[in-house]
């Protein structure tokens, strides 16, 4: 029973690790071969990173606008489309068509429509990152959506038409007020696919449209990781959020999973 | 009518973008359109086809994904049969979503600080004794690609044991272990002859769904891989981003020979989760 207890510590560790790992490499300047800990800590680089960039908050706050946007769109857009799928005969055949973009790797989607968004002289805008982001994102949400429109909803749906109510009547005062884990869930997947999305930005915005997830790569190869370090725990952060807010809702991510 | 607008809304969202980036690929790689194209040729399809790169492309992204996925489930079950009561707890099932916070990006980033010569890992097997100097271990860019074989199982583990543990609840494997064990069958039969079974049905469409995705990983190839032979995207992404124009109908040609085996992965996803639900 002990041991059961120690693995179960040792899973925990092995689970927080990583994020331990990224704030101590953010406090330190130096962290040589074959010190096990730094030498010392301190909060310069997260002075630099914070508050001596100007570039670095827009950049920021870039990323959060573009995100946000996606992640409404997305939720809007796929919650509807999935309601108009689920009362098709061939449900599952028109379910399983959104996976074949949400199985595709970002970045060779991103080559293969590359031409079309150069010619559409979206190329390397923001615009054009949103656009591309939203082809993936809105067939995600589909996904997590289609089963949330069970045989209990479509009833209760009905109870309303047969009282009277008309279908806008249903979906505001029964199916939306249901509706808010499912909606709450499909914003915080789409917003952190855009917000982690490395393929669309790097190829699409070609480098233009500047996003964290750039920011650190671009720290990675100028082998700085000190500062990947702060700007990994940065883009960390929302999905950190949305865990605490609701880990019950996040542990639903079982999308993958055609319960 | 608005229904009617969406259903075909949602078939060109899904089907549109792939085709006319598939129909551009293919025009690309047979000569008819593009930079320094000048006519139909064969030509582009018959050096990536006679090429080793391809095979041994395509070879390595489809072991490494097998691997890994095969990897990660095994370690999952096994975790499960010694901790299951543990992994119950909240803060246990808590902890397993921290790593599904993480980006690929900064799950490689991690895995290459850690794993490169002179880093965490070197520094602790040193310290043992097991290493005399830095560059005694080296598991980025490794030959074996073990640096990018540790990132995607650590990737792949946590939702994997998550995963496992909710078929575990669902299909009441605990107590079906404990029928086989009032019958006189052993924990080992109960676990090997039931609980694995179970598990794998359960979790096969999952464990085929995530294959596909491990084959297009690109992040992680991109920083722990190495060069030669390349995982398929990042072969790809490294053709058509060289400055020489030669190679871009080369990117092409593997780019359709992709989209094609994504279509009949997902052909078979489909049939195979249509079978199970029907």
């Amino acid at each position: 029973m002990k041991s059961l207890k120690l693995g179960g510590i040792v899973i925990l560790i092995l689970c927080v690790f990583p994020l331990l790992y990224l704030t101590v490499l953010s406090l330190t300047t130096e962290w040589i071969f074959p010190e096990l800990l730094p030498r010392a800590l301190t909060g310069f680089h997260w002075n630099f990173f914070l508050a001596g960039n100007q570039s670095i908050l827009m950049t920021l706050l870039n990323g959060v606008l573009l995100s946000s946007l996606v992640g409404i769109i997305s939720m809007i857009t796929g919650f509807w489309l999935s309601y108009v799928i689920s009362f098709q005969s061939n449900r599952r055949s028109w379910i399983n068509l959104a996976y074949l973009p949400y199985s595709f790797a970002p970045v060779i989607y991103a080559f293969l429509l590359q031409f079309y968004f150069l010619k559409a002289g979206i190329s390397g805008t923001w615009s054009g990152v949103f656009l591309a982001q939203l082809l993936i994102t809105v067939p995600f949400v589909v996904i997590l959506c289609a089963h949330h429109w069970t045989t209990e909803m479509k009833h209760l749906m009905e109870c309303v038409y047969s009282m009277g109510g008309s279908e806008c009547y249903a979906f505001s005062k029964v199916v939306l007020p249901m509706s808010r884990p499912v909606l709450l869930l499909s914003f915080a997947q789409s917003f952190l696919f855009s917000w982690f999305d490395f393929g669309f930005v790097s190829v699409i915005g070609v480098g233009k449209t500047k996003t964290l997830m750039l920011l650190l790569y671009q720290y990675i190869q100028e082998a700085n990781p000190y500062i990947a370090a702060c700007s990994a725990l940065v883009i960390i952060l929302p999905a950190a959020i949305f865990l605490i807010i609701n880990s019950k809702l996040i542990s639903r991510m079982n999308v993958l999973t055609q319960d | 009518m608005f229904s009617k607008f969406s259903l075909y809304f949602y078939l060109i969202l899904c089907l549109f973008p792939i085709t006319a980036g598939f129909i551009y690929a293919f025009l690309y790689s047979l000569g008819l359109i593009g930079a320094m194209n000048t006519g139909f040729t064969l030509n582009h399809w018959k050096d990536v086809l006679g090429s080793k790169e391809l095979l041994s492309s395509f070879a390595l992204t489809i072991l490494i994904s097998v691997m890994v996925v095969l990897a990660s489930w095994w370690m999952a079950v096994t975790i499960l049969r010694y901790y299951a009561k543990e992994l119950t707890k909240t803060i246990l099932k808590n902890g397993l979503l921290i790593p599904l916070t993480l980006p690929m990006l900064i799950g490689a980033f991690i895995v290459m600080q850690i794993f490169r010569s002179g880093g965490l890992f070197a520094s602790l097997l040193y310290k043992i004794g097991l290493i005399s100097s830095a560059q005694s271990l080296e598991w980025v860019n490794d030959y074996w690609h073990i640096g990018l074989g540790i990132c995607l199982i650590l990737f792949t583990l946590p939702y994997f044991i998550i995963l496992v543990l909710q078929k575990y609840d669902k299909h009441k494997i605990p107590e079906l272990l404990e029928i086989n064990t009032s019958m006189g069958g052993t924990k080992s039969i109960g676990w090997y002859r039931i609980a694995m079974p179970i598990l794998w049905i359960e979790t096969k469409l999952s464990m085929l769904l995530y294959g596909i995705f491990l084959f297009g990983t690109y992040e992680a190839a991109l920083l722990l891989g190495r060069q030669n032979p390349r995982l398929v995207s990042v072969l790809i992404a490294q053709k058509l981003r060289k400055f020489d124009l030669q190679t871009i109908p080369q990117a092409y040609v593997l780019s359709i020979i992709y989209t094609l085996l994504i279509v009949v992965f997902i052909y078979l996803f489909s049939r195979k989760s249509y079978h199970e639900v029907s």
